[in-house]
């Protein structure tokens, strides 16, 4: 009897030194992740997304095209939308599908709209600090590990996502007072994903749409991601909206928009480049973008929030929670 | 797979797992299995050669066996009829034919050691023989091989197995298996310690049981291994190899704090290595030979090359030291001299001393040469490390014929000899003539190392610590990071002459304990040189 009790009491000792390690190891994990507070705060929206998970009814993913130019309080004053952005600085379309995968597995949201901005790079984009900023948020799932196998560069190792310290243990140096305060405490710093800029910087005056010379073939990854994304939801009963945020880019082809077409239609979707709506949203590149038409500032996001709202009211059926 | 990865990390987790899974009396099965799934990893080619010593070794000790055995029989069938005489020919036959195995071996052996590491070397020399004896500019082209992981190490482990065969001080291992765990045990493949059969077989074969606190002793001695490597060799290697590179520029004291961090990096690197290494081993509850004792506490070479990479040492002392000192050729090379002597002294010649001391010597001189030649040789195929072989055999008879004239200095100045103020002095001298020693080390060749020698001694007003900052690759931050970490080294290495330290801190209070684990592992991931941003090196010796 007394052996019994000495094992379990042994089996108790190695089980409490093995949690006393691993909250070591979470909680010096925590501290050198970069925050994203004052700065590169496009790094906050995964992870915020979780508290507010049981209230989103729509969820946006796509690249800062999206966190910049949708103001979800409009969507919720003007329609009672309730959304949230999980669009994050040059988010790929396979990351835009696992942030779909993820978000579903916390709350199953109404509507699901997917950004095509990103779309027309190659299957070999990979930007270490965009992704980092996609990921590090992320909890820890099996979709995030198949996230982080989709995305990572050819140098990039799988250890380095799992364990952020791997990657940022170098930033011993330069750790503030705000890496162990927010350790822990998660501050809000997007307004559900949202990150408004008060900038101006004035387009050149120009065609919205271009006809771009060279290969406009969409790559077969990013057309495989577009085409998992709208299964995953219609999988599993969730409407989708494929659109294009507004911008006046010369990036963007027309040539783009008939192949995304084709795509959406196979499945009974609709696709709409806003570029087209320009007039009835009421965007004026002199003043709502904030680099020259790459991106809407804040005054963009309102127009185009508040024309994208009746847009969703209209096409789809969600809930109005006001 | 290096050790320092995630996926060896996860590797000897996995085997761990799977050897304690297996039955006791299996277990180094599943060793075997690790060891070779770990060299495989290393690359599917490195196979074959480390296949190629098992087998040879394996066959040709079951060769040597099999004569003795048919001598045995011979001899005891036959023991009434063969004279005295007979019998002590039959023997020497049978020994020839033993030593013709061995030599098969050892030649196939060491062959492909050393056409692998040294035919560049020697194609190098060729072309430098063509061109000036006959104007001949078609270069043979080099071979570049690359190097099977840990062949210096294998190949002398195995093929000092093989000698000790010959010389009947082990019977051979005749199950392959066991056999094959022997050449390829994983932890040691990478940089040693140099096993030896007598000591290595029965741990690897042994029934081990599993023991929590023989776990975390192993993942102590681990984290220590690593500490020495990421936090101060690897943090220390660029201002080393930029300083000497740019001697020119930063010379003088920039030199001199090279040769000093180089020694740190050098320790730290591979008592590093071989921390893992001994770690891990003590995971599966295997205990190998020690390859460090505190060398920079050494007060003479001879004591130092006694406590630093010591299996080398030994295998060297044993294989061709005292086989050479014991060669008739030398011993009447020896015998010789002291006769001359004689005979010059009956002339009243001065020369007659010497001559008598030069024949006592050469029967450890000879043997001694041809060790730090080798020793050369096994560091590395450039003339450079062949000099600092040479060198340090130099300065170890230097020190020997000196020691008389020194103990008379100590006694006219009347010096304690055994007082901390005279050990303080040899262990400082010794530590610093074996870092100049160094130089060769990290050098092109062998002008750059003694103009880097040369350089020690100009221009001391320059140094700047602003400019270790700012352009030889060691931030202030880090620059304080190393200096405490050699200096917790330094206490670690201190404390251990009083007994093993992890023992110590087994002793301690669990949570007292608990905080040294946790600093270490904040230290190590923390502090240490890896992952992006750092490219943290392979471990030095590695590539011997």
């Amino acid at each position: 009897m007394k052996n019994r009790q000495n094992r379990v009491v042994t089996f108790l000792k190695i089980i409490l030194k093995i949690v006393v390690v691993f909250i070591l190891v979470i909680t010096i994990n925590r501290i050198f992740l970069p925050k994203y507070i004052n700065e590169n705060q496009d790094g906050r929206i995964t992870q915020e997304y979780y508290p507010k998970a049981k209230e989103t009814d729509v969820i946006f993913v796509g690249s800062s095209t999206v966190h910049s130019g949708i103001d979800p309080r409009v969507l919720m004053e003007e329609q009672g939308i309730s959304a949230y952005l999980r669009a994050n600085a040059s988010q790929t379309m396979w990351i835009s599908y696992y942030m779909i995968e993820d978000a579903l597995l916390w709350h199953t949201p109404e509507l699901v709209c997917i950004d095509t901005t990103f779309i027309k790079y190659g299957d070999d984009f990979v930007e270490e600090p965009s992704t980092r900023k996609s990921l590090d948020g992320m909890r820890l799932t099996p979709s995030k590990i198949r996230c982080i196998r989709a995305s990572m560069g050819e140098n990039e190792k799988m250890a380095d996502y799992i364990m952020p310290l791997f990657r940022f243990h170098s930033r011993w140096k330069e750790l503030t007072l705000d890496d162990f305060r927010y350790a822990y405490y998660n501050k809000p710093v997007t307004i559900n994903g949202y990150l408004p800029d008060d900038e101006v910087g004035a387009a050149e005056p120009g065609p919205l749409v271009y006809e771009k010379e060279g290969d406009t073939e969409l790559s077969s990854r990013n057309v495989e991601y577009l085409r998992k994304s709208i299964e995953l939801c219609l999988d599993r009963g969730i409407q989708v909206m494929v659109f294009k945020v507004p911008a006046h880019s010369p990036n963007w082809s027309r040539d783009y928009d008939d192949q995304i077409n084709d795509i959406v239609k196979e499945y009974n979707l609709s696709y709409i480049n806003f570029d087209d709506k320009n007039d009835e949203i009421g965007l004026d590149y002199s003043t709502d973008t904030p680099d020259g038409g790459s991106h809407l500032n804040a005054s963009g996001a309102v127009k185009f929030s508040r024309y994208l709202g009746e847009y969703i009211r209209d096409n789809y059926t969600v809930s109005d929670r006001r | 797979m290096s050790f320092i990865s995630i996926d060896f990390a996860l590797f000897v987790t996995a085997a761990l797992v799977v050897y304690y899974i297996f039955p006791g009396k299996i277990r180094w099965v599943a060793l075997l299995i690790a060891s070779y799934v770990f060299y495989t990893w290393t690359g599917f080619g490195n196979l074959a050669y480390i296949l190629i010593t098992t087998v040879s070794a394996y066959v040709c000790a079951g060769l040597m066996e099999k004569k003795a055995a048919e001598q045995q029989k011979y001899l005891s069938e036959n023991k009434e009829k063969l004279t005295k005489e007979e019998k002590k020919s039959y023997k020497a036959e049978v020994k020839k034919k033993q030593k013709l195995i061995l030599a098969a071996g050892l030649i196939l052996n060491f062959g492909i050691l050393v056409y692998l590491k040294y035919a560049d070397w020697a194609i190098a020399y060729i072309n430098l023989f063509r061109l000036s004896r006959f104007g001949r500019t078609d270069f043979i082209p080099f071979r570049n091989y690359i190097i099977p992981l840990g062949i210096s190490f294998y190949t002398f482990q195995t093929m000092g197995y093989l000698i000790d065969i010959y010389y009947g001080k082990y019977e051979r291992e005749r199950n392959f298996f066991k056999f094959a765990l022997f050449t390829s045990f994983f932890p040691q493949i990478v940089q040693g310690p140099i096993s030896r059969f007598g000591e290595l077989a029965p741990e690897l074969y042994k029934e081990v049981s599993f023991d929590f606190d023989r776990i975390k002793s192993g993942f102590y001695r681990v984290m220590w291994g690593l500490f020495k490597k990421l936090v101060i060799a690897d943090r220390l290697a660029a201002y080393v190899s930029e300083t000497i590179a740019q001697r020119e520029t930063y010379k003088g004291f920039y030199i001199l704090l090279a040769v000093f961090f180089y020694s740190m990096q050098i320790y730290g690197d591979f008592s590093g290595g071989i921390d893992v290494a001994l770690g891990v081993a003590e995971m599966f509850g295997i205990k190998l030979a020690e390859n460090f004792n505190r060398p920079f506490f050494s007060k003479s070479i001879s004591e130092y090359w006694s406590r630093w990479h010591i299996t080398l040492g030994t295998w060297f002392k044993d294989y061709i030291f005292y086989p050479l000192s014991l060669n008739k050729g030398i011993i009447k090379l020896g015998k010789k001299c002291r006769e001359v002597g004689s005979t010059l002294a009956g002339k009243k010649n001065p020369l007659a001393g010497p001559m008598t001391g030069l024949g006592k010597r050469i029967p450890i001189y000879i043997p001694m040469f041809m060790v730090w030649f080798t020793t050369g040789m096994w560091h590395g195929s450039q003339n450079r490390y062949v000099v600092w072989g040479l060198f340090n055999c130099f300065f170890i008879i230097l020190g020997t014929e000196l020691e008389p004239v020194s103990l008379r200095i100590v006694e006219k100045l009347k010096l304690n000899e055994a007082g901390a103020l005279m050990r303080s002095y040899r262990v400082i001298k010794t530590f610093w003539l074996m870092s100049f020693l160094r130089i060769f080390d990290i050098s092109k060749d062998v002008p750059s190392a003694f103009n880097a020698f040369k350089l020690i001694f100009t221009d001391w007003s320059s140094f700047r610590l602003a400019v270790v900052y700012e352009n030889l690759s060691l931030e202030k931050e880090d620059f304080i990071v190393a200096v405490i970490a050699i200096l917790v080294m330094f206490i670690f290495d201190l404390v251990q002459r009083k007994g093993s330290v992890r023992e110590r801190i087994f002793r301690l209070p669990v949570p007292v304990q608990w905080v040294i684990l946790s600093l270490l592992i904040v230290a190590v991931s923390v502090f240490g040189y890896y992952g992006p941003g750092y490219d943290a090196g392979s471990f030095i010796y590695g590539a011997f």
